[in-house]
């Protein structure tokens, strides 16, 4: 799956729904201000109000007129205009606002509930897949019907929403196929074209509400104590303008629900592509489509975001009005051969397996697990080892099977990564050993490496290090964890224990932050994928507190980012890449990127070369258009991989550098540059 | 003509600028409730702990059945507490509730605790060792949890009483402040129980 090019389409789709957003909105103000025109005689003077044509054009659609006109027009398209752009602000800030705005709740990343420990993996599993750190996971708890959500513009401020309907009546695979749709939003890029989306629903309806304020409901009391003459005028223009709302809702939902349902199309698609399983996706379709009705959901003011939904969350009478395409057509797409007849004999409670979700108990950690098996024990045990197998192969690089010791130490590392305080003790344990192994050639002794790092703080941290109770016998644990597991991949444990560590409150995250910035220093020396780990954390922790505005990518031509270029490819071709010729391998990557004009930009001596402007070369090139990102990416693999060997050291750099750009980098794309090479075997 | 329109440019910019107050206060009022979930998940974990440490004990302490009970009404009643508070996370009576029964509860643990003082064989027994590491690393935790969550309690009584969102607070349903979770200093808890002996 093409997600530069599916981006590079969202994007378009963007420009163009932009274009008609502006084009309606004119037209619905200019209309609008002519109806409004008829109030005009009542400021005027007081003349009976006639709406003959002869008295229409002779004293108010005069030329005379065209300032109040324009002055209108101008008004409500910028009062449209205005409310659009506070929307879209509010929603900026993050998937979690919409999230909280229906109503959700998020789910603790330690949650021992059967169904919820399961929704929670998978989140993993798919996060995993999609190379991007583990989004929060929200619930639904009051809807019963089978639905899921992504919210938010980029993977660092994503969030996944599931009904309680979808946990409770699904079964893994499926869930799995549902998750998997919602990351390839993420993905493709629906999350900005979502946002345009929900900004222009939101202005048009600005109008509608005009309408609403002058009509006669809400004006009787008002327009009693004015003559009857004027009240009736002002009740026909009121009635005009919702109208003319209702009028530009239609256009706009028309708009919203063609490139919306276009977007599911290609969302089923990626996420066969993540699971590998047309099962899920298609199970879960198929329960839907069986229990015709189940996707709709009870809350309120979910026209503006009906977009965003798994499946249809709103019952629509027309279908060109319904935001997501028939059942029946995904399911056709998916399964090229079916005709509907599987569906038909399929008994509802095959498909519906924990059809139990009816009762309001609030402690339904007991009652939901015994609905399943009647051993809570037993699945979350059966769940945890699912999630394990899943895992396993990715934490673990150099293929080797680990023993069963090592599983139960990998078992308890990652249960520990739900927990906000573990995960933090493991992120100084990471930094700590990764160190310590650069600085001397033997092992370490955990508690005297704390000790020794302890020591070293400025007096400030030390009072927040001390200030954590148990933070230090946790960083030994995590430490001795470590070592015992020897090779294992720890960009991804970071990326698995981002949900927990997004718990931190503001103060925890500054001290934490704080504390971080002393621990990449401990020997002294920093290195770029400490620093990318760094900004990564950071980058992620502040979208997710809106401590920082996410940088919006902007930057269309190489020509502007030359000097972040020559940094970050020299310091590749030198220290990462290795090559006896850096020379070559620097002019190949940039000639990559269409820049042959080298004389400007020569390659930088390594004397020269300073890990932190890296970092911040790497931060300005966030910034980046998204087709950019891709070629860059492209070119850096390009860079490292031109002595047809791929290090783990280079790998995990680029990794976290495409984790810093927040851009799509599948894991699985990047295997399979790996398998192409049977060469590059190390 | 252009002075209407700006007057109602005014009011509907003030309308617009009251849903940004409104929302500002959902979304911190859900991030506090959020923030008690994790309590709510560890506190859970260590009242799910101490049945398991009563019963190892129970064997060896065949005389302090009386102790034994105190301890598991003490765990259960906060447990209930736990519920309500996990229900209305922020309203003070539903706290002080649970601090009060979370009080009682540590103050009958640590007189547990000092009963076991006098049983060697006990104190050694690997089990209880176990249990007893697990409940202070979940206590750690629960430390952690309870900073996250007054600060997102703070956090959102500062905004609330902040100008101008005071005046709508109310209005928007927010009428209160919300309470911070607060424990009794650990150290006074194991010097009450030598009051009582």
């Amino acid at each position: 799956m093409d997600f530069f090019g599916a981006q590079d389409q969202a994007r378009s789709r963007t420009r163009w729904l932009v274009f008609w957003y502006v084009m309606i909105l004119l037209f619905i103000s200019v209309l609008s201000s002519l109806v409004l025109m008829l109030l005009i005689p009542l400021f005027t003077g007081a003349h009976a109000i006639r709406l003959d044509s002869q008295y229409l054009a002779g004293s108010v659609y005069t030329l005379d007129n065209w300032p109040i006109l324009l002055g209108m027009s101008g008004f409500i398209f910028f009062g449209a205009a205005l409310s659009s752009y506070l929307k879209g602000r509010e929603l900026s800030k993050g998937g979690e606002a919409v999230a909280v705005q229906l109503g959700a709740r998020l789910v603790p990343q330690n949650s021992q509930h059967p169904l919820q420990r399961r929704a929670l993996n998978i989140v993993q599993e798919m996060a995993i897949a999609a190379n991007m750190p583990v989004p929060q996971l929200y619930l639904l708890p009051e809807e019963t019907s089978i639905n899921a959500f992504a919210a938010g513009l980029y993977p660092s401020d994503a969030v996944i929403t599931v009904t309680r309907g979808a946990l409770e009546r699904l079964n893994r695979d499926q869930l799995q196929g549902v998750i998997g749709h919602e990351f390839s939003h993420i993905l493709n890029g629906d999350m900005r074209l979502n946002l345009r989306l929900i900004m222009l629903l939101h202005g048009i309806e600005f109008i509608g509400s005009v309408g609403r304020f002058l009509s006669p409901g809400r004006r009787r009391y008002h327009s009693s104590r004015r003559s009857n003459r004027s009240g009736g005028v002002i009740v026909l223009v009121g009635l005009l303008l919702r109208f003319l709302g209702w009028f530009g809702e239609i256009f706009s939902r028309l708009l919203q629900a063609g490139i919306s349902r276009q977007r599911e199309f290609l969302a089923d698609a990626s996420s066969l592509q993540f699971t590998r399983n047309p099962d899920g996706i298609g199970g879960a379709l198929k329960v839907l489509a069986h229990a015709q009705g189940r996707s709709y959901l009870r809350a309120d003011n979910l026209e503006e975001v009906a977009h965003l939904f798994f499946a249809q969350a709103l019952f629509k009478r027309f279908h060109w009005y319904a935001t997501h395409p028939p059942l029946e057509e995904r399911l056709q797409r998916i399964y090229p051969n079916w005709n509907g007849e599987t569906l038909e004999g399929l008994p509802l409670h095959e498909t519906n397996t924990h059809f139990d979700a009816e009762q309001s108990d609030d402690d339904s950690s007991s009652a939901a697990a015994k609905a399943l098996t009647g051993n809570p024990l037993t699945d979350l045990q059966l769940e945890s080892v699912q999630n394990l197998a899943l895992l396993l192969p990715l934490l673990t690089q150099n293929g080797k099977e680990p023993g069963t010791s090592q599983k139960a130490q990998l078992e308890a590392l990652l249960a520990s990564l739900n927990e906000p305080l573990d995960a933090m003790a493991l992120v100084f344990a990471v930094l700590l050993a990764r160190q310590y192994g650069a600085l001397h050639d033997k092992a370490y002794s955990a508690p005297s490496l704390v000790a020794e790092f302890a020591a070293q703080l400025n007096a400030e941290n030390k009072q927040h290090w001390r200030s954590i109770d148990g933070l230090d016998s946790l960083v030994i644990q995590q430490l001795q964890r470590l070592q015992s597991l020897g090779q294992i991949n720890r960009l991804l444990l970071i990326e698995l224990g981002m949900p927990a560590l997004k718990v931190l409150s503001e103060v925890q995250y500054r001290q934490f932050a704080e504390l971080l910035d002393e621990t990449v220093a401990f020997d002294r020396k920093v290195t770029l994928f400490e620093t990318a780990l760094l900004g990564l954390i950071n980058h992620y922790l502040q979208a997710n507190l809106g401590l920082k505005q996410v940088a919006r990518s902007r930057i269309r031509r190489w020509r502007i980012v030359q000097p972040e270029l020559q940094l970050l490819f020299s310091y590749m071709s030198r220290r990462i890449a290795l090559s006896a010729v850096p020379e070559n391998d620097y002019r190949h990557a940039l000639s990559l990127l269409g820049i042959h004009d080298i004389e400007a930009i020569p390659l930088i001596p390594t004397e020269q070369l300073d890990e932190q402007q890296v970092q911040r070369a790497v931060n300005r090139l966030q910034q980046l258009d998204w087709t950019l990102k891709g070629e860059l990416l492209k070119a850096m693999v390009a860079l490292v991989e031109k002595d047809g060997v791929l290090t783990e050291a280079e790998e995990e750099l680029i990794l976290a550098i495409a984790l810093n750009l927040e851009a799509p980098l599948p894991r699985f794309t990047l295997q399979t540059t790996l398998e192409q090479r049977p060469s590059s075997s190390h | 003509m252009t002075t209407l329109l700006v007057i109602l440019f005014i009011i509907i910019a003030i309308a617009l600028y009251l849903i940004v107050i409104y929302n500002q206060l959902v979304k911190l009022k859900n991030r506090y409730q959020n923030a008690f979930a994790q309590i709510d998940v560890q506190m859970k974990r260590r009242y799910d702990l101490i049945p398991n440490l009563i019963e190892v004990a129970k064997q060896a302490m065949q005389h302090e059945r009386q102790t034994l009970t105190e301890v598991i009404a003490a765990r259960n009643l906060a447990h209930a507490a736990l519920q309500q508070a996990a229900n209305n996370p922020g309203d003070a009576k539903a706290m002080q509730n649970f601090q009060q029964a979370e009080a009682k509860l540590q103050s009958s643990l640590s007189g547990f605790n000092v009963l076991v003082e006098a049983y060697p064989d006990l104190k050694t027994n690997q089990t209880m060792m176990q249990l007893n590491e697990e409940l202070s690393s979940t206590e750690n935790r629960i430390a952690f949890a309870r900073q996250a969550f007054n600060d997102a309690v703070m956090f959102y009584n500062a905004y609330r009483q902040s100008f101008p969102p005071i005046l709508f607070a109310a209005t928007f349903g927010h009428p209160l402040d919300a309470t911070l979770l607060e424990f009794v200093d650990k150290e006074q808890i194991q010097q009450a129980p030598k009051v009582q002996f």
